[in-house]
């Protein structure tokens, strides 16, 4: 649930956008404007873990660039503890001062070891060798802090690059698909690492592709598409605001239930075949008799499921998911091989 | 200095200092600066089209040739990927999202790559001093020496300062390093092309006439390379070549600020 809390910092009617070279005969130096973010609103209150959620090219790790001050917005209004500040520049330097940021997988590499490499990001903002080793311990790379920078796996390149986000203290740190590269155990360490942080007043935001990465972390989902937040809330409100409703599935195996029980029970949707057996994702749920399920079918499991990603920006945007984007027709309920069997057709 | 500058400087030094790249680039520079004033100062030594090798300042001016084909490269070769390799690998946005500011940051590259390569060199040079005033009858001058130190120093500052320039624009590796090998080689060894060609077009005709010994002179000032002569030039006084004395020193001041001033400025609005 979210917190009643501060809020720290608000981002308000903001754009961004790169500028790409585009160069012709008169002028080989021209450079056009491309995509970017737009009309951005986000208040982040202290302590609060906002997901930011939206498919490949949605624009989330150009936000997150530009909230750590790492792009300068083209136009914005921002409220910094109180404190309006519509001037780039001067926001981009406050920015970087308030925030921690953790890329999108740092290739770490080199001979150099895990403390001279974050010896040096700490050189910039004078931390002291205490705190330094303070931060190391605390993403678990204590230990290793000899360790030359190639024999990193991936997973503790991850802890790295939390540990030089953490250095400055942040009041907002903020994570660019941090899971990435993160075995299961990892991955629950660093939710609870961050869980932590939030309880000390940190605000985290997370970007990532994949909801369900972000499920039991996050305090509000901030959906975003073609450089835009759509909607920012709790998952269970925004679902509710998209008029998304959560399903039942019901999985089981041997027969699957036929057209004629389905309709006389009020059923509209069909069963998925699937290799173990069978899968049926009922929306209306009014009229359901799961007894008469058990007594008719072999029934596995059945659970009420959160609307995924999917749905959210299917009813966001008004599109469909193919239009939306390849990621999401792959993450959604849409067989990929009936597409290309289509197409083959 | 301020304290992240410093740090900053001596953290990119000693990272520089002791990497491969340093190992493999020593001995080459060794060879080429001190070794080529040994050789020079031997009195067997005889060069072709009778250039003198009487005066201190005559060795220095010879040798300059072997400092300019090795410092310089090895100038270029340290830092052609100070800012695509960070790049590359995510690093620089690491470093980028940091509260210290980006001119700091970009100051703290320059000083930290050129001292990486000029004390090196700066070291190899006083050897070749040593080395000059041992086997010559004849001491050379102080001011002498500090011109040639000097020049020398900021001649790997001028290539330095391309390599990191080229790098920032540089996306990847491949494409920095061809632009920094490239730039060198121009000015080593592509330059009297380029000045023979704009002569002909503009009508001198190349040769030992006084017309073309002004206009080379001129061409040199708008290479690191030429300057670097230009500015030995100056405590010789048999050479003269046509031109206001105070022109390479306003090219060398020109040659220092400006790629720096663009350097930082661009890392003012670089992105990731």
């Amino acid at each position: 649930m979210a917190k009643a809390s501060e809020c720290i910092l608000r981002i308000s009617d903001a754009n961004f956008r790169y500028r790409v070279s585009k160069p012709t005969l008169k002028n080989p130096f021209r450079k056009m404007p491309a995509a970017g973010i737009h009309e951005i609103e986000i208040p982040i209150y202290s302590g609060e873990i906002i997901g930011l959620v939206g498919p490949n090219g949605a624009g989330k790790s150009t936000l997150l660039r530009s909230l750590v001050g790492i792009n300068k917005f083209d136009s914005v209004t921002a409220t910094i503890e109180g404190l309006d500040e519509s001037n780039p520049d001067k926001l981009a330097q406050k920015l970087r001062e308030m925030t921690g940021h953790m890329p999108e997988q740092v290739r770490w590499q080199g001979s150099k070891s895990i403390y001279a490499a974050i010896n040096e990001i700490g050189m910039m903002i004078g931390v002291t060798d205490k705190k330094l080793k303070g931060v190391l311990d605390l993403v678990g790379l204590g230990t290793r802090e000899s360790e030359s920078l190639d024999s990193l796996s991936q997973g503790m390149r991850q802890r790295l690059s939390l540990a030089c986000a953490l250095l400055s203290s942040p009041q907002i740190l903020v994570l660019d698909e941090p899971f990435n590269g993160l075995d299961p155990v990892a991955s629950a360490a660093f939710k609870s690492l961050l869980s932590k942080l939030s309880k000390k007043g940190v605000s985290v935001i997370i970007s990532s592709h994949q909801l369900e990465t972000l499920e039991g972390v996050v305090d509000k989902l901030a959906l975003m598409h073609k450089g835009k937040i759509l909607a920012i809330s709790e998952h269970a409100q925004l679902a509710k605001l998209l008029g998304v409703k959560r399903k039942l599935v019901i999985r089981g195996e041997g027969e699957a239930p036929n057209k004629k029980f389905l309709s006389k029970n009020g059923i509209d949707e069909e069963p998925i075949i699937e290799k173990t057996g069978w899968k049926l994702e009922i929306i209306n749920t009014s009229n359901l008799d799961i007894k008469k399920f058990t007594e008719s079918y072999r029934i596995n499991h059945w659970a009420m499921e959160k609307p995924t990603l999917t749905q959210l920006l299917v009813a966001a945007t008004g599109l469909d998911p193919e239009e939306i984007g390849l990621q999401l027709v792959r993450e959604g309920s849409d067989d990929l091989s009936k597409i290309f069997q289509e197409e083959e057709e | 200095m301020s304290s992240p500058l410093k740090n900053l400087v001596f953290a990119k030094i000693n990272e520089q200092m002791f990497s491969v790249r340093m190992y493999l680039t020593i001995p080459v520079l060794a060879l080429c600066i001190v070794g080529s004033v040994w050789g020079l100062t031997d009195a067997n030594t005889v060069l072709p089209a009778d250039i003198p090798l009487e005066t201190p300042m005559d060795i220095l001016f010879v040798s300059s040739l072997f400092v300019l084909l090795s410092a310089t490269l090895a100038g270029v070769i340290i830092s052609y990927d100070g800012v695509s390799r960070d790049r590359a690998s995510g690093v620089l946005e690491v470093k980028l999202s940091q509260p210290c500011p980006r001119r700091i940051q970009a100051i703290a590259m320059l000083l930290g790559y050129w001292l990486s390569i000029g004390i090196p060199v700066a070291i190899l040079n006083i050897i070749s001093y040593v080395i000059l005033a041992s086997r010559m009858d004849e001491s050379p001058a102080m001011m002498d020496l500090i011109s040639h130190f000097i020049a020398t120093e900021l001649v790997v500052l001028w290539y330095v300062q391309f390599s990191l320039l080229a790098s920032s624009f540089a996306k990847d590796q491949s494409s920095s390093i061809s632009i920094g090998i490239g730039m060198w080689f121009t000015f080593t060894m592509l330059w009297l092309l380029v000045t023979s060609v704009i002569a002909g077009i503009s009508g001198i005709e190349v040769g030992a006439s006084e017309a073309w010994i002004r206009f080379e002179a001129i061409m040199d000032l708008f290479s690191p390379n030429g300057v670097y002569h230009h500015l030995l030039e100056a405590r010789m006084p048999q050479i003269d070549r046509g031109i206001n004395p105070f022109l390479p020193f306003l090219a060398s001041i020109i040659w220092t600020l400006l790629p720096a001033f663009i350097f930082f400025n661009r890392f003012e609005r670089l992105n990731p």
